[in-house]
């Protein structure tokens, strides 16, 4: 079968890149072995192509050795925030488990009617309700960089992956009340969204810091850190 | 014998420097092409061409074995670049680099020269060539953004039509449609004055 003469410019500009099947391009073949202003066109386009094809800029040295540096820097830092969070992703059931375990053995502690808010709480669970400086460090961090993402600036990258693993550990080690419980779980489930999207699609686009910065936005969440850091029994 | 790309994968998987080095040695005057053509802008492209090396290397682990490593390398590098043009068009910015007509006539050029004249695996060629292969050129700089860059992906770094597609993010119908017309522009350009006895009867 010959080819379709209505297509024939398109064609062999697919047999000069290179793109045609061998079926294909024998045909082509045969057309142009009869039309010599084809072959002669034929021929002057694969010139054309090879012309580009050699043609390549080289990086300075300077920029040669200043990313070879900046990737070994980043990967021996990125490893470990890395693990941590593709482990504590690895076992949602055992997090889900370890939190419903937590709560159950606090409740059976100090009775029904916990973190009604009143300020007739016990102390045992007043003292359940003080953060610890490590939350205290893991949120001042957090609303800082929410604040930046409601701001517009796009998160650090090398950095998504950690605030949502801490988040998760912090979940699992801490007894929380529920209300400190909700903001490290939507603070976790803001910056796990940021991660999954960037390791999808291999960067950080501005679509994804947008969807980010509405769900800061929507989940109140530096109003509800702020709070949370502000609520503290001593005053931070 | 040399490792496949996908083994130097599995090495930086590893966290193994010297896969990387291998990985970067082939790829480095590609990327720093393409990115270069796609941002026009050297500060731009140095930027990108940094980090897209530092994503290859720490984040080795989400390439997916069905892919090629050429296609997943370009595709960072290409989500880059069209994150900067997007910046750019929010802020846009005066550079030394940038000729206001958004144009780069003949810097990028000079460069390929230069390295097509230091490259001892081909030999010189002639005034002649030169000639030909600096109007090929800068009848491509001529061509609009997009056709340029889909055109480039092909012909110049030797991708197939449907990686073309896969890296810009673009259906393979666009790839193709974009091709010929960019094809149809340059052969009506260069025909009139180099080509004399290539032009069809």
């Amino acid at each position: 079968m010959k080819p379709d003469e209505n297509n024939i410019d398109e064609l062999l500009i697919d047999y000069a890149l290179g793109e045609l099947d061998a079926d294909e391009t024998a045909r082509v073949e045969l057309l142009l072995a009869e039309r010599p202003e084809l072959m002669r066109e034929a021929r002057a386009l694969k010139r054309m192509v090879s012309r580009m094809g050699v043609s390549m800029i080289m990086p300075p040295p300077r920029l040669v050795s200043r990313t070879r540096h900046a990737a070994y820097e980043a990967q021996t830092r990125g490893r470990g925030g890395r693990r941590i969070l593709r482990a504590a992703l690895r076992r949602p059931a055992t997090l889900a488990a370890a939190g419903l375990v937590a709560a159950a053995l606090v409740v059976a502690l100090v009775g029904p009617g916990l973190w009604s808010g009143s300020d007739e709480q016990p102390p045992a669970i007043r003292q359940a309700a003080t953060i610890s400086e490590e939350l205290k460090s893991f949120l001042e961090h957090n609303l800082e960089e929410m604040r930046a993402l409601s701001r517009g600036e796009a998160p650090a990258e090398e950095d998504l992956s950690r605030p949502a693993a801490q988040a998760m550990l912090l979940l699992k080690k801490q007894p929380l009340a529920p209300p400190q419980r909700a903001v490290l779980e939507d603070i976790e489930a803001v910056w796990r969204h940021g991660y999954e999207r960037f390791s999808s699609e291999g960067h950080l686009s501005d679509e994804t810091v947008a969807e980010l910065r509405e769900l800061v936005t929507r989940k109140r969440l530096v109003e509800r850190t702020e709070a949370m850091l502000a609520d503290q029994p001593d005053g931070r | 014998m040399h490792p496949s790309d996908e083994e130097l994968i599995l090495g930086c998987r590893r966290g193994d420097e010297a896969s990387f080095d291998q990985l970067f040695e082939r790829y480095r005057s590609r990327l720093f092409t393409f990115i270069w053509r796609y941002v026009r802008n050297r500060e731009a492209a140095e930027d990108i061409f940094q980090e897209t090396f530092v994503r290859v290397f720490t984040r080795a682990d989400s390439f997916r074995r069905c892919a090629k490593v050429s296609t997943w390398v370009y595709t960072i590098a290409a989500n880059l670049c069209r994150d900067e043009l997007k910046r750019r068009k929010r802020r846009p910015t005066v550079s030394l680099d940038e000729p206001a007509a958004g144009q780069d006539p003949g810097q990028a050029w000079t460069h390929v020269v230069r390295l097509a004249d230091e490259n001892a695996e081909h030999p010189r060629e002639s005034a002649e060539e030169a000639e030909h292969r600096a109007a090929l050129w800068q009848a491509v700089d001529e061509l609009p953004d997009e056709l340029r860059v889909t055109l480039e992906l092909q012909a110049q770094h030797g991708l197939k039509y449907r990686e073309v597609a896969e890296v810009l993010g673009i259906p393979l119908g666009t790839v193709q449609s974009r091709i010929h017309n960019a094809v149809k522009l340059l052969r009506r350009k260069l025909r009139d004055g180099l080509e004399p006895n290539s032009a069809r009867a």
